[in-house]
């Protein structure tokens, strides 16, 4: 019956289609924004349903113009839903930009809103969560914590763009075979196949505690003193981390990298103070569980921030490829070796 | 044989419609009577002058004009025998407003049926799971759903695409092939 509800409701605001998506985005950014929007594209929107529900996708490119006197080098956009996802929230980013005082540039958002067939409520909000300047100067509410992660992009972004140069300083062949290089090292990279659940979960079967080995590199401000879980066929439950702060300054937080020994990753994000020289034990209440039995897990330091909001990456990131690097070799694979190195050298 | 042939045997000779022993008799008496040769020769003249006038038809004859005129009387005359045939009593049929309506009704129930059927749902490389809520990276983009409700950030066309998945949410890495930006679509689940 619902079913033949949701149809029956297809048919009737299908015609209606263009006012719907229109009706169910609403852009808005702060009057004193760095960046305004310069128009607004709501095509290739459509409604089909799904069940009992309305699955609505809607297609919006816009046009986004840099009203400050700083270059900008990202932009993170909020899209909150809260009616449809109990406090869930969404942001797009696109980092690794280089856009001047008075340019536009593009940032596509394309939404699925899966909603009862029955209710058309609140619209989705789109607004304005960070925007990074290349001083590393930033604007924006940050409600999803876009400042940290964009500045560890940034920085990633300026390690990736200098390694690259030093490669081109060493000549073309070079640049080609570490682009080469980057490229397998993305064709290598196994599916992501884990399921995270958080809180702790009554286990049916026991496990043992082990191990998971630390790959700490002599930069790192943060050391993975040791790290444990527990481990149970295919699960690996509640891993824990004693983490010593071997820098000079306070840090607020650390994101632990894992990864298994088939190269599938993800992390632990840790909100921690932890003065200089102190240790700190996290514990995540978490359980990953994997295809199939793991059988070792090694753990590395992936960003950390410290207390006056600098943040550190490690000079080469194991295994994951960076969002620039990815760029990078995109260019490189669709307009050759030549519009590689002139990017190389439009950021140097 | 003295008796003089008669007009219907000496017509019957001429058109050469008398065979066997008559037609040997009377073709001998012709030979040998003068009057009844005389009377043989005008029927085989008058026979000669009928087949000349039926091979030259009547001037302005028109045969097309003609064939219609014979297809038309033949129409005339059968729908004239329809008029006069007995009338059986015809079912009655479906006005039209109720077909229009049924057909209406049927189109509307089968593209409903059609819309309803569920669609193909990808399995998702990896999921982050908090009470009803869930976050699920798939090969469309990054889903959060609760329940019956949810959105989606979906991957515009995009040649690779790279999954991360945190205790936080999941996110797609992808190059926009349009723009040349790399983008990064996260969702969270709080």
């Amino acid at each position: 019956m619902s079913r033949s509800i949701s149809s029956i409701a297809f048919l009737v605001l299908a015609p209606l289609l263009p006012l719907v998506a229109f009706a169910q985005l609403r852009v808005e950014f702060p009057t004193d924004a760095p960046v305004a929007v310069a128009s607004a594209d709501w095509g290739e929107s459509r409604i089909s349903p799904r069940g009992g529900a309305l699955v609505l996708d809607l297609r919006t490119s816009l046009s986004l113009k840099n009203t400050s006197a700083q270059t900008v080098r990202g932009i993170s956009l909020l899209v909150t839903a809260a009616e449809l996802t109990a406090g869930g929230k969404a942001s797009v980013t696109v980092p690794s930009l280089n856009v001047k005082p008075g340019e536009t540039f593009p940032v596509r958002i394309d939404l699925r809103l899966l909603r009862p067939a029955a209710g058309f409520n609140a619209p989705v909000e789109v607004t304005l969560d960070g925007v990074l300047f290349d001083t590393l100067a930033f604007y924006g509410p940050n409600k999803l914590n876009s400042r940290r992660a964009m500045l560890a992009w940034e920085m990633e972004a300026r390690r990736d763009r200098k390694f690259y140069l030093d490669a081109l300083s060493r000549g073309e062949d070079t640049l080609r075979r570490e682009v080469s290089a980057t490229i397998a090292r993305m064709d290598a990279q196994p599916r992501l196949d884990v399921q995270v659940t958080r809180g702790r979960v009554t286990a049916a079967e026991p496990g043992e505690r082990v191990q998971l080995a630390a790959a700490n590199v002599a930069e790192s401000p943060i050391e993975i003193v040791s790290g444990t879980a527990e481990r149970a066929g295919a699960e690996l439950r509640l891993p824990s981390f004693q983490l010593r702060n071997r820098s000079a300054n306070a840090v607020r937080f650390v994101d632990v990298g894992w990864m298994s020994r088939d190269a599938r990753g993800g992390s632990f994000p840790i909100e921690i103070a932890m003065g200089p020289g102190a240790r700190a034990t996290a514990e995540q209440p978490v359980t990953l569980r994997f295809a199939d039995a793991q059988t070792g897990l090694s753990a590395y330091i992936a960003t950390v921030e410290f207390g006056d909001g600098t943040v550190w990456v490690p000079s080469r990131r194991p295994g994951r490829v960076s969002p620039e690097e990815q760029r990078l070799t995109e260019l490189y694979r669709r307009r050759g070796l030549a519009a590689l190195a002139a990017e190389l050298r439009k950021f140097d | 044989m003295n008796r003089h042939l008669t007009e219907q045997t000496l017509a019957l000779l001429a058109g050469g419609d008398l065979n066997g022993w008559e037609g040997w008799l009377a073709r001998r008496h012709v030979r040998s009577c003068g009057a009844c040769r005389s009377a043989y020769a005008e029927f085989v003249a008058v026979r000669g002058a009928i087949r000349d006038s039926a091979v030259d038809l009547p001037p302005g004859l028109d045969w097309a004009g003609l064939s219609r005129e014979i297809q038309a009387n033949i129409r005339v005359g059968l729908e004239a025998a329809e008029c006069v045939r007995p009338v059986e009593a015809a079912p009655q049929p479906l006005g039209w407003r109720a077909g229009a309506a049924f057909a209406t009704l049927t189109a509307v129930v089968l593209i409903g049926w059609y819309l309803s059927v569920p669609k193909f749902v990808p399995r998702p490389f990896a999921s982050v799971e908090a009470g009803a809520a869930v976050v699920e990276a798939t090969p469309s983009g990054v889903e959060l759903k609760h329940g019956s409700q949810g959105f989606a950030l979906l991957n515009p066309r995009a040649n690779r695409v790279t999954y991360s998945v945190d205790t936080q949410g999941a996110r797609a890495q992808y190059v926009d092939v349009e723009t040349g930006q790399v983008t990064i679509a996260n969702v969270a689940l709080d």
